[in-house]
């Protein structure tokens, strides 16, 4: 069962666990990078310099340069700032969505249930991309509408544990006892359920978050993301893609990163799950 | 199986509405769309009395509700309409390319689950131990990758540098799907294995097995067996729902690969405006969700008894 | 325990003799499969082998097969359909399908030759012609072509007086020697329908659809039944020499370069930026360059306040290096400043010179009318701004066009440098071009590609017929003058240049380059011609050698003796038993 555990001691017990702590590293690395992006960056990331174009990974470039000659080592630190920050609104909006969702679902049953279950289930079942893509068509092409897009996919994976754990609690005396002091349904949800349900909310959002940079990078690669010059590591990759036989370093580079800052994410929270809600199926 | 034939039924019943307003709400949103397909496919030197004339042959020029009900009407008779943009049949656009995706995707799919199910499943009884985490490290290290990266990387040593397989297009035969579908299972295996291994888990976990194992029943592999039994109905039901991703899942490696199936149509569909493939495509989609989710949910409640009784508790 | 594969062989066999047999023989054996692969491959022919097929890698796939039913032509619509007259390399018109054709100003008359045919055999007569081009009036997106039209008379079976309303070039320019004015036979189209005539169509060129594969290829069989009147190609009738060619679609840059490295095609068609030069060393290969006619330009909408204030426009002109664009794009571009290409009927070279010396790169001329519509940067952050707001625009790049969208960003930065804003935003070009018919854009990256400018201009700068921002009457009324006048060379070269001075003045569009089409072709393929305007292939005198040597790949034959010696070594094995 959920026990509610300190920050400190869930800290202590994430530096311990071999899989989180390797995951945290990672991150923090990646943050460090984001956060002094301006300082670590030797050159601007629009900085257009045709004549040095297309160079290898030197000391002077450390990844080399673009078509158009710009430092791709720079854009790509440039790059994490915008992985991070999108990732986290991704995360926020789909957690604000599934998880009032999630417990309005659990909370209520009858009809309420059935109906938020059933457009759950048929939005979890859909393929994120084509979902994207879709909504994105409607909307235009643009970093912004990217995060609502990819948004618009994923809250389920909140909605169905919350409701899950919901449906579990809902019966337990303290819920009952609540109602029968006269609680309002939103107090209770929001002093008794919303608490107990912290620990998955935060295991499911360290999962979500790099899933929402994957598909976040995916679509900006497929041309309705991120505009030029804003170096979405996806964006990166997708000019490189053209340029893989004579630069290779082009379209290398920013999908080690993106590898490297998903699998930071994927192993914290594996080990976060593991310390705080080991039953959680995701 | 009388419990199980309404059980079934009634999903049905709630998938038709479903689909339906699935496609409606495309359909609308589709004509809110900034951009004019008709005016897109006509070239430049058109003039316009010509573009209102091609708008009228088309029916565009009727009200959005009448349009989705003839639409409606003549996808019931499989009849999906024409590509605004190469004029062809949609149900031939579609017909030509799905056996392509399909070919990718299905076996892909398969393979996926027969590797990585094994896979989570030695991570579980190894838990704690080495494999377990050299297992899912490996996995979490594919399950991070973008599959457009895999591909681009795949494409860049075994197509590029070492020239064994061709790195697009799907004329070279089997060496043409050996890029693609690698570049769609390993992610997956991944995956699956990831699932797998946490339902083992959770199985692994149960007080029966724990008994069991506490009074020494003869063989771990009877528990194994028990605990692989129970631990593989949520991960059948997954490949079932996993199943619709065969359609749209693939729209990545068919563009990086130029593959020419059902995703690649989409795409381009998507980017030219081309509204009557969408919505064939999506259609189609959207019903596969549905028979999907029923024959999931019905594979499941087969197999766990439980489920029956007590169907909201799934 | 049994196991029955283990026989008595000279792997098991304790007989030191025979496993020193068995050692010899495996070096003569694998020594004699590789001399045989080498010997194999080296043998060379005493007579020239042909291939018969020919491999063409466009970036591409078509809409639609059928001319009549399409917004852009491709290489399959090249040659499958027969324009009805062609242009030659110095852009005269010559008979191709029609034994010869005269305008006198108001009507056009053609002459078949009796044994015309189509690929199905049907007779290619007046009647025909006249079907054909009712079907594309009512068809094909461009069919308001035939609007000077009046009527089509059949002087005989095989002559053709298409009449004109009013005298006009334009038919006679504009769709009689194109692909798009080629004749199908549109009673067939009616026969099989038109969705299935856009699968398999019927015209009378040099090839037939055999068969289309979605997404990947289409396969054209030769037709038996060809004729052509074309002076410039030796071989009149059907081409021996190619039985097939396969024309198949590869949008990657990447896979098209490594294809014709490897030989797998014989000739690629828009050979990606980067490549050109490679190619242009490589031995394999031939490499065929020629000059669009036709420009990239940004458009600009002049109805949206500050960009209706020409010196900004003007700012613009002056902000461009063209020169740092050309050289990004590996010089496979030239620098353009105008909006005509020197493939244009009607350009001369004072046009560019005017144009080069209205808009010279200066960017500090640039600065300076910006300041003098009263922007500057007055708060520092290198955009310069008025009453408070940036000088800020958008600028719609079309995502399928590589050579805009690859210098998209450059062009941000060089705007950037003197003080302007540009944000770029990603789109379809169909799309692009969709928004700015409907005013609903600010700057917009835009090309055009017609070898006619009479066919094209007035549809991009003419208040009425284009409908886009720009208006200018005076400019309207020249431009009537070519569009529905009947104007010879040099009245035209006058005209445009007339016309190059009103644009350059009210610089509606920022003109950046005109592209240079590359067309890269194995050494192996002998007498194609490679025609203007459009860089078209002709094939009707091709022939394509096929490489000497390869019977036997080293890897089979080396397979083949490993086979073999496993057979000897289990029948020797088994001898050594009994």
């Amino acid at each position: 069962m959920l026990a509610l555990k300190s920050f400190k001691e869930t800290l202590l017990r994430l530096l311990q666990h071999r899989t989180s702590f390797a995951g945290l590293l990672i991150v923090l690395t990646i943050v460090v990078l984001a956060i002094g992006a301006s300082v670590i960056a030797p050159r601007g990331y629009a900085e257009t310099d045709p004549v040095n174009r297309l160079l290898p990974p030197s000391g002077q470039y450390f990844f080399g340069t673009d078509v158009l000659g710009r430092d791709l080592f720079s854009r790509i630190v440039y790059g994490a700032r915008i992985a991070l920050w999108v990732g986290l609104l991704v995360t926020f909006i789909e957690a604000l969505m599934g998880v009032t969702l999630g417990i309005a679902a659990g909370y209520y049953s009858g009809i309420v249930d059935k109906a938020i279950s059933a457009v759950t289930d048929m939005v979890w079942a859909f393929p994120p991309v084509v979902l994207a893509l879709g909504v994105v068509t409607v909307i235009g092409p643009g970093l912004t509408q990217v995060v609502v897009a990819i948004a618009a996919t994923s809250w389920p994976a909140f909605t169905r544990i919350c409701r899950a754990k919901v449906q579990s609690l809902v019966n337990r005396e303290f819920v009952l006892a609540a109602r029968a002091i006269g609680e309002t349904d939103s107090s209770i949800m929001a002093r008794y359920l919303l608490p107990n349900l912290m620990p998955s909310i935060l295991v499911v959002s360290t999962l979500v978050l790099p899933s929402a940079i994957l598909y976040t990078t995916a679509l900006s690669f497929l041309g309705f993301g991120a505009q030029p010059p804003t170096p979405d590591w996806g964006a990166i990759l997708a000019d490189g893609a053209a340029q893989l036989r004579i630069a290779p370093w082009i379209a290398t580079f920013p999908g080690v990163f993106i590898v490297i800052t998903a699998l930071g994410f994927n192993l914290l929270g594996d080990g976060l799950r593991d310390i705080l809600d080991p039953k959680l199926r995701i | 199986m009388g419990a199980l034939a309404r059980y079934a039924f009634k999903k049905v019943l709630i998938g038709i509405p479903v689909v339906v307003f699935v496609t409606l709400l495309l359909f609308l949103i589709m004509k809110q769309v900034p951009g004019d397909p008709i005016r897109m496919i006509a070239g430049e030197r058109v003039t316009q009395e010509r573009i209102d004339e091609l708008r009228k042959s088309w029916g565009l020029d009727q009200p959005v509700y009448i349009q989705y009900f003839y639409w409606f009407a003549k996808v019931m008779t499989g009849d999906f309409g024409y590509s605004y943009v190469t004029r062809q049949p949609v149900s031939y656009l579609v017909w030509a390319r799905l056996p392509y995706t399909l070919e990718l995707t299905f076996p892909a799919l398969v393979l996926s689950y027969v590797f990585g199910v094994p896979l989570g499943v030695i991570a579980a009884l190894g838990r704690g131990k080495s494999r377990d985490y050299v297992t899912m490290g490996i996995s979490s290290f594919f399950y991070s990758m973008p599959t457009y990266w895999l591909g681009l990387m795949l494409m860049l040593v075994f197509g590029l540098y070492l020239r064994w397989f061709p790195i697009s297009g799907s004329t070279s035969g089997f060496e043409s799907l050996v890029l693609p579908m690698l570049t769609f299972t390993l992610p997956f295996i991944a995956f699956s294995a990831r699932i797998a291994r946490t339902e083992m888990l959770e199985v692994l976990g149960e007080d029966y097995v724990r008994t069991a194992w506490a009074k020494g029943l003869p063989s771990t592999r009877v528990i194994l067996r028990h605990a692989l039994r129970n631990a593989l109905i949520p991960v059948t039901v997954m490949f079932f729902l996993d199943l619709p991703w065969i359609i749209g899942g693939a729209v990545i490696v068919e563009t990086v690969f130029s593959w020419p199936g059902m995703g690649s149509l989409l795409y381009k569909s998507i980017l030219r405006l081309d509204y009557p493939v969408i919505q064939g495509v999506v259609f189609i989609i959207a019903i596969l969700i549905v028979i999907c989710n029923i024959t999931g949910d019905i594979v499941s409640a087969t197999l766990d008894p439980r489920i029956r009784v007590e169907p909201e508790k799934a | 325990m049994g196991d029955t594969l283990l026989q008595s062989n000279i792997f098991t066999s304790k007989r030191a003799i025979t496993k020193i047999q068995a050692a010899i023989i495996v070096v003569i054996i694998v020594v004699g499969a590789i001399a045989g692969a080498y010997y194999y491959s080296s043998i060379s022919q005493p007579t020239v082998q042909y291939k018969r097929t020919l491999i063409i890698a466009i970036p591409e796939e078509p809409e639609n097969l059928d001319i009549q039913q399409v917004s852009w032509s491709n290489e399959i619509h090249d040659l499958v359909f027969q324009n009805t007259m062609n242009f030659d390399d110095k852009m005269n018109i010559v008979p191709d399908l029609a034994t010869a054709a005269e305008f006198d100003g108001t009507s056009i008359v053609v002459h078949y030759s009796e044994d015309a045919k189509f690929s199905n055999g049907n007779p290619i007569t007046a009647e025909a012609l006249r079907d054909a081009m009712e079907r594309y009036r009512t068809l094909s997106p461009y069919g308001s072509d035939y609007d000077t039209v009046k009527e089509v008379e059949i002087v005989d079976e095989h002559t053709a007086r298409i009449v004109l309303t009013q005298p006009s070039t334009y038919v006679w320019l504009n769709d009689i020697p194109v692909v798009y004015g080629a004749i199908v036979d549109a009673k067939a189209a009616k026969d099989v329908g038109d969705a299935e005539f856009g699968l398999k169509p019927v015209g009378s060129g040099p090839y037939k659809v055999k068969e289309w594969i979605q997404g990947s290829q289409v396969v054209l069989e030769r037709n038996d039944l060809y004729k052509t009147n074309l002076p410039f190609v030796e071989n009149k009738g059907p081409n021996t020499y190619i039985d097939e060619v396969i024309i198949r679609f590869i949008p990657e840059d990447v896979t098209r370069l490594s294809e014709i490295e490897a030989g797998t095609v014989d000739i690629v068609r828009g050979v990606p930026v980067d490549a050109v030069a490679k190619l242009k060393t490589d031995p394999n290969v031939v490499m065929y360059e020629s000059l669009t006619p036709g420009v990239e330009y940004i458009m600009i909408n002049m109805k949206k306040p500050p960009l209706d204030d020409v010196r900004i426009r003007q700012a613009f002109n002056y902000a461009v290096d063209r020169d740092e664009i050309a050289m990004t794009l590996e010089g496979t571009v030239l620098p353009c400043h105008v909006y005509m290409s020197p493939s244009h009927l009607g350009y001369s070279d004072s046009q560019e010179e005017l144009g080069k010396n209205t808009y010279p790169y200066n960017p500090d001329k640039a600065k300076s009318l910006l300041a003098e519509a009263g922007w500057t940067d007055t708060n520092n952050d290198g955009i310069v701004d008025k009453d408070g707001q940036p000088l800020s625009f958008s600028l719609m790049i079309p995502i399928d066009e590589p050579r805009e969208k690859r210098i998209g960003p450059l062009l941000q930065s060089q705007f950037a440098k003197v003080g302007i804003r540009v944000e770029i935003r990603e789109f379809d070009y169909r799309y692009i071009r969709d928004q700015t018919r409907h005013w609903n854009f600010e700057l917009a990256g835009r090309f055009y590609s017609w070898h006619d400018p009479a066919g094209i201009l007035p549809y991009l700068l003419h208040s009425e017929y284009g409908n886009y921002t720009y208006s200018n009457p005076e400019v309207d009324k020249l431009l009537e003058e070519d569009f529905l006048g009947a104007l010879d060379t040099p009245a035209k070269t006058e005209l445009y240049m007339k016309l190059t001075k009103m644009w350059l003045d009210d610089a509606p569009w920022v003109p950046l380059f005109v592209n240079r089409e590359y067309t890269a072709v194995r050494k192996d393929v002998q007498g194609l011609h490679v025609m203007p305007p459009f860089a078209t292939l002709f094939i009707q005198d091709a022939r394509v050698i096929a490489p000497t040597g390869q019977q036997i790949s080293p890897w089979a034959s080396l397979l083949m003796n490993m086979v073999l010696f496993a057979n000897l070594a289990y029948v020797t094995g088994r001898k050594d038993d009994s």
